[in-house]
């Protein structure tokens, strides 16, 4: 296996779980996010020159703004916007661990969101990115990030205050 | 905590999204079938090829007297002006 292709199978094993989640949550349908990450990486692949001297923070911030651009991409497809992209607790993944009932429609909750406050929450609080990162990711200004990250908190307290207040 | 708990629950939910095995050795055996990208020609190169290909041209034109057949000689010129 050569330098390159050995270099993106370890950022394939070390990142891919990261931009499945986001580009679940950026297009609601696994199967699709699956195909994005895979044409992300594909991106990636012919563009690895550029990162070689980066720490891996910037190659993980790297990689996900190209898989957030691929979902872009495929939310600009025709096909993307006939389809009904309602989320139904079916079209949600297996957890992995057993959770209890009342948390477990907070994916739900969060998938409801407007798509860009969901980018700034499962950043926040999944991908634990400091905001300049965060910012830097969506290629927004950092005012922007604290905008919706402050909006997407007020959604999230109305709509998911069983959790807050059961915490 | 408050946020502590949400990010428990969120991180929770999540885990069970994974990028499987077999896409990952799909991006590996596209990689591998991909055919070499030939190389575009720079800008360089086509300007050079260009400049040899006018240069091999007036240089046959004035070997074969087409260009003097075509101009004419300088005489001639001058006198055609006069």
């Amino acid at each position: 296996m050569e330098d390159k292709t050995r270099e993106l199978d370890r950022l394939m094993r070390a990142y891919g779980d990261d931009l499945m989640r986001i580009s679940f949550v950026y297009l609601k349908d696994l199967h699709l996010a699956q195909d994005a990450v895979q044409d992300a990486f594909l991106k990636a692949y012919n563009k690895l020159e550029d990162i070689r001297e980066r720490d891996e923070a910037a190659i993980k911030s790297w990689l996900i703004r190209i898989a957030v651009n691929t979902c872009k991409d495929y939310r600009r497809s025709a096909w993307f916007r006939r389809v009904d992209r309602r989320l139904t607790p079916e079209m949600l993944p297996e957890v992995a661990a057993p959770s209890q009932e009342d948390k477990s429609d907070l994916l739900d909750t969060v998938m409801r969101l407007p798509l860009a406050l969901r980018q700034v929450i499962l950043l926040t609080y999944y991908e634990n990115m400091s905001p300049e990162m965060a910012a830097q990711t969506l290629q927004i200004s950092r005012a922007s990030y604290y905008r919706r990250l402050n909006k997407a908190r007020g959604m999230l307290r109305i709509n998911a205050e069983r959790w807050y207040s059961n915490a | 905590m408050h946020e502590d708990a949400f990010r428990q629950a969120l991180r929770q939910r999540l885990d069970g999204v994974r990028f499987p095995e077999e896409s990952r050795l799909q991006v590996l055996t596209q990689i591998k079938r991909e055919p070499k990208v030939k190389k575009k020609l720079s800008l360089g190169l086509i300007l050079a090829f260009a400049l040899i290909l006018i240069t091999l041209t007036v240089l046959a034109a004035t070997q074969t007297g087409l260009l003097q057949y075509l101009v004419g000689s300088p005489e001639k010129a001058s006198q055609r002006a006069g």
